[in-house]
């Protein structure tokens, strides 16, 4: 019983006394010794770039903004020592050139009023400004950016150059803005960022021994440059690179590699340019990009739904416009002491696939294991089905790292029961091998693979119910 | 429902924080005792009821002509009247006790432990009994009033010397004016523990003391009187460890149904006051005050309009409302709940927290009491407080919303949700008081219950992250405390999680204003390598 007996007692004396005022505060931050030791979960986010409220989820982000927080903070710095070095970066970059495009400036301008009220006051809302003027920039007048853009059309690994180019155009938007507004302002941060995605757009699209961002967690930043484009130059380039699935895909990439090492970046990122799509994170931003217009976006914009009901109904617009932002990948943390480790390179994921030569089956996936009613994560790699002699197959899942550790190597037993479930899941029962648990390891266990795709998950329970019938 | 874990390492460390880690009861003592301290603190600052009255009232007769007189008495020293009341003389007995109610009834510092040292309270206590001078029996009675109403010391020192029964055989004295000095006596006695409560209640106080009360209309009483004796039965009522006996108290009773059923503001708030002394203590207790049928009325007083009285009452009630759910039940049906709009939007901040309180315990009952809420379209004026309302309303309506969402179902908290709940809630979150924080997480949790249950989670969970709620449970594990670390964490891993972790052996750099730049997570559905 939730009951609760009064804090206070109350009495005929004490009645009309005037209680102290009990400030709401602010809540106290823990040592730094004690958030050493905390595992701080970062959130997914699924909405990004579109609130209307001012600050919407992004109201903590600090990336853009001093650490006072406050737009009179700023120290006096003057325009020209700042600007400079931005101009200089984008000339140098790529060969895009974003000094002629003020015409984007007004159409930032304009565009802002379409989302409503994103707030032009606090720098909390930068992130969202500059997504909003990044993104009609680009995606309203597709002409005058794409002149921009064409000479990234020439170079088949458009997206890279997409990205940088939204990367810059928003940078440029954001200064122009608010510099127009404060010319007094510094914009140190700004850099920084700008550092950070920029390294993150190197190491996606471009990533090598190197590229300037400071880790490997930074890479994620890149992919909210993504979809400014459009979404339908995206998805092409996904697609192109999402259907070459096996290695083929390095070879590719390396020919894109080398075109791209010709070009100069006077941030002193990338020399070397390889698109690792095959394995890294990168494609799968970009794979589950294009899924994810087709799939993941859970929201449906004109069902309101039960609890939705006012909230959404205002944002169904810039909802579907933004459906490619939807499909985020994994988080990480971000330093902000961008400037420093600039000629520092970002620790790569790449690894040396082991090679199953003989398999007739291979998929990525991640393998979970059915433990107390609730499943739990086994590991991330890919699943092979081998031929095992007298017609049985074997079903192998290797993690995907250096070692190739194997999460599961089962043969697939005639019976094993095997059903489709979800989007993308594939459930099989067996006795894990290796053991799950040591102690009970012959008890039979369930194992839940999930794949990209849902064709991917009907592949392959079609795939294992034909093997097992055998 | 709450999904706070306390590792067995972590409660060590918690038992160390004032209030962390201390179940209800331990905290509910340390309340009590506080609260007790801080009572006999205050109690000892404040003067009780006293007498200023310059004039005599009508039939005081005495041998001495007062007009004649007055300057008479006036000013005596302690030595003078020492004197005189040694004197074999009644006169001057009667004059030196004139003189020393005298002193003892002035505005700065009345010589009281001048007095009690001089011995003369033996002596009042005597003349309390001289029915043959009835001009004497008031002036020592009005002494001793006096010297009552002073410290706890004081009042000793009044009992110690066998005031009580004498006082009580003053009630039928056939002089009001004497009975109700008695009356007064009696109430400084009586309110200043419930030591003397009780030896008050034992030598026979109550019986005396309601038969003042009995005529057929209570209007025919001086009000003054009236006011008076209702004081003194209030006190009775007053004070726990221990509580009034019970047999005391149903005695009481009745009368007290009585008496706010009268007119007079006075006697209706201290009537209130009564009551929400009874109302506050165990369940039988509320029981005893509930059968006697007197809620409904209570009710109608809560909407009368007058502070004094809805202050004393609105406690009766939320008193009321910790009781059983059927204790509960009794308030909703006498119609309290229609009060509330105006409780909940008081311009006096303790009525909007007292109401919000109360209401927070109606929402820890029952389904059907919480439909009774929503249906008296109470939801808005909750989150109207959550939006803003004072601190201490705030946290009362972050209490009554967690347990509406505890208790109540699939429906009603999806009403509570689209009524707009979870914004102003989560703005909350960044208060000072992690007990608060704690609470809002709790509500949150459960309202994700809810939404897993009609699959309305992502939903949810955009909505959370579109009013910044979001970006605030994150930052929230940096909270100095561990509890709300842990239940912001688990929330985040529950429902917001990315769902590739490479990244989660970077340790945060997190500073008081600034936390990390959010990526965005993993798309919902689709895996990522």
């Amino acid at each position: 019983m939730a009951k609760r007996i009064a804090e206070k007692e109350l009495t005929d004396r004490n009645w009309d006394q005037e209680d102290e005022a009990e400030e709401v505060g602010t809540f106290s931050v823990a040592s730094e010794e004690v958030l050493k030791n905390r595992a701080i979960k970062k959130a997914k986010r699924r909405n990004v770039g579109f609130e209307s409220d001012s600050g919407g989820a992004f109201k903590g982000f600090k990336g853009f903004v001093l650490p006072s927080g406050k737009g009179g903070g700023f120290t006096g710095f003057g325009n020209g020592t700042e600007i400079k070095p931005l101009e200089g970066l984008s000339n140098g970059s790529s060969g895009i050139s974003s000094t002629p495009s003020f015409t984007c400036v007004k159409t930032a301008s304009e565009a802002q009023p379409a989302f409503g009220s994103v707030a032009s006051n606090g720098p909390t809302t930068t992130l969202v400004e500059k997504k909003a003027s990044g993104t009609k920039a680009n995606g309203g007048s597709q002409q005058s950016s794409s002149s921009d853009c064409t000479q990234s059309k020439t170079c088949s690994s458009s997206v890279y150059h997409k990205q940088l180019a939204a990367l810059n155009c928003s940078v440029r938007d954001w200064i122009v803005k608010h510099v127009n507004t404060n010319p007094l302002c510094d914009l140190t941060p700004i850099f920084r960022d700008y550092e950070k995605y920029l390294a993150s757009i190197e190491q996606h699209h471009g990533s090598s021994s190197d590229s300037g961002s400071e880790n490997e967690s930074n890479k994620t930043i890149g992919t909210q440059c993504v979809p400014t484009f459009g979404t339908s130059k995206l998805q092409q380039g996904s697609t192109f690179l999402f259907n070459s699935n096996k290695t083929e895909d390095k070879s590719d990439k390396k020919t894109e590699s080398t075109m791209e090492k010709n070009r100069e970046s006077s941030l002193g990122a990338t020399s070397n340019v390889s698109f690792n799509f095959g394995k890294n994170v990168d494609s799968s931003i970009l794979s589950s990009l294009s899924s994810g217009t087709k799939t993941s976006f859970s929201f449906s914009p004109g069902n309101s739904g039960v609890f939705g009901k006012d909230e959404n109904q205002g944002k169904t617009v810039s909802m579907l416009s933004s459906k490619v932002l939807e499909a985020q990948t994994e988080s990480g943390s971000s330093d902000d002491k961008g400037g420093e480790e600039e000629e520092e390179e970002p620790p790569k994921a790449v690894f040396n696939e082991v090679k199953e030569d003989d398999a007739f089956y291979s998929k990525k996936c991640k393998l979970f294991y059915k433990k107390d009613n609730e499943f739990k994560e086994k590991g991330v790699g890919t699943l092979h089905l081998k031929p095992a002699g007298n017609e049985k197959t074997q079903l192998l899942v290797r993690a995907d790292t250096n070692l190739g550790n194997i999460l599961l190597n089962v043969l697939v037993p005639p019976k094993m029961p095997c059903t489709r479930t979800g989007k993308n899941n594939v459930l099989i029962v067996c006795v894990p091998n290796p053991p799950i648990d040591e102690k009970s390891s012959t008890v039979p266990v369930t194992m839940l693979i999930r794949v990209k795709t849902s064709e991917d998950a009907d592949e392959l329970h079609k795939i294992l119910l034909e093997k097992k019938e055998v | 429902m709450s999904t706070n874990e306390n590792a067995c390492a972590a409660v060590a460390r918690l038992n160390r924080f004032k209030n962390k880690g201390k179940d209800t009861t331990e905290m509910r003592r340390r309340r009590i005792e506080v609260n007790v301290e801080l009572r006999k603190a205050k109690k000892d600052d404040q003067m009780l009821k006293r007498r200023n009255v310059s004039i005599l009232p009508d039939d005081a007769t005495s041998p001495l002509q007062e007009n004649r007189n007055n300057q008479a008495t006036a000013h005596w020293s302690v030595e003078e009247i020492v004197k005189g009341i040694n004197s074999n003389n009644l006169e001057l007995q009667l004059q030196a006790t004139q003189a020393a109610r005298k002193l003892l009834s002035r505005e700065k510092q009345p010589p009281i432990d001048h007095i009690i040292r001089a011995g003369l309270i033996p002596k009042f206590v005597a003349f309390l009994g001289r029915t043959d001078c009835s001009p004497i029996q008031f002036e020592s009675a009005w002494a001793l009033t006096n010297i009552a109403s002073g410290t706890s010391e004081q009042t000793k020192a009044v009992v110690d010397g066998g005031a009580i029964p004498a006082f009580i055989s003053l009630l039928a004295s056939p002089h009001t004016h004497i009975s109700e000095q008695a009356v007064w006596a009696l109430g400084n006695i009586a309110g200043d523990g419930s030591a003397y409560r009780d030896l008050v209640i034992k030598y026979g106080a109550i019986d005396p003391l309601l038969a003042l009360l009995a005529v057929p209309d209570l209007s025919s009483l001086a009000s003054g009187y009236l006011r008076n004796i209702t004081w003194t039965l209030s006190n009775l009522c007053r004070n726990k460890n221990p509580a009034p006996p019970i047999d005391a108290i149903e005695q009481i009773l009745p009368t007290l149904l009585r008496l706010l059923h009268h007119n007079d503001h006075e006697v209706l708030a201290d009537t209130c006051w009564a009551i929400s002394y009874l109302t506050d203590g165990s369940n039988d207790r509320i029981e005893v005050v509930v059968k006697t049928g007197l809620v409904p009325q209570l009710v109608k007083l809560l909407g009368c309009g007058e502070l004094p009285i809805m202050t004393p009452s609105l406690r009766a009630i939320g008193n009321i409302v910790t009781g059983t759910d059927e204790q509960t039940q009794i308030v909703i049906e006498s119609g309290a709940l229609g009060v509330f709009p105006s409780l909940l939007s008081h311009h006096k901040n303790n009525i909007q927290k007292e109401a919000a309180w109360t209401l927070s315990n109606i929402t820890a009952g029952r389904r059907d009491q919480i439909q009774r809420v929503v249906e008296h379209g109470l939801v808005p004026y909750l989150i109207g407080i959550l939006k803003k309302g004072d601190f201490k309303s705030q946290k009362e309506a972050v209490w009554a919303v967690t347990n509406y969402t505890s208790g109540g179902t699939i429906d009603q908290v999806v009403f509570l949700v689209q009524a707009g709940v979870v914004e102003p809630l989560l703005n909350l979150l960044s208060a000072k008081d992690s007990k608060t924080v704690l609470v809002i997480l709790d509500a949150i949790t459960n309202i994700f219950l809810a939404a897993e249950k009609i699959d309305e989670t992502e939903r949810l969970c955009l909505m959370i992250e579109e009013c910044g709620g979001l970006d605030k449970i994150e930052a929230l594990q940096s909270h100095e405390n561990e509890q709300v670390y842990k239940a912001s964490s688990n929330l985040i891993e529950k429902y917001f999680s990315a769902e590739e972790e490479e990244d989660q052996n970077v340790l945060p750099d997190s500073t008081a204003d600034s936390y990390n730049f959010q990526i965005q997570g993993s798309t919902p559905d689709t895996f990522n390598f």
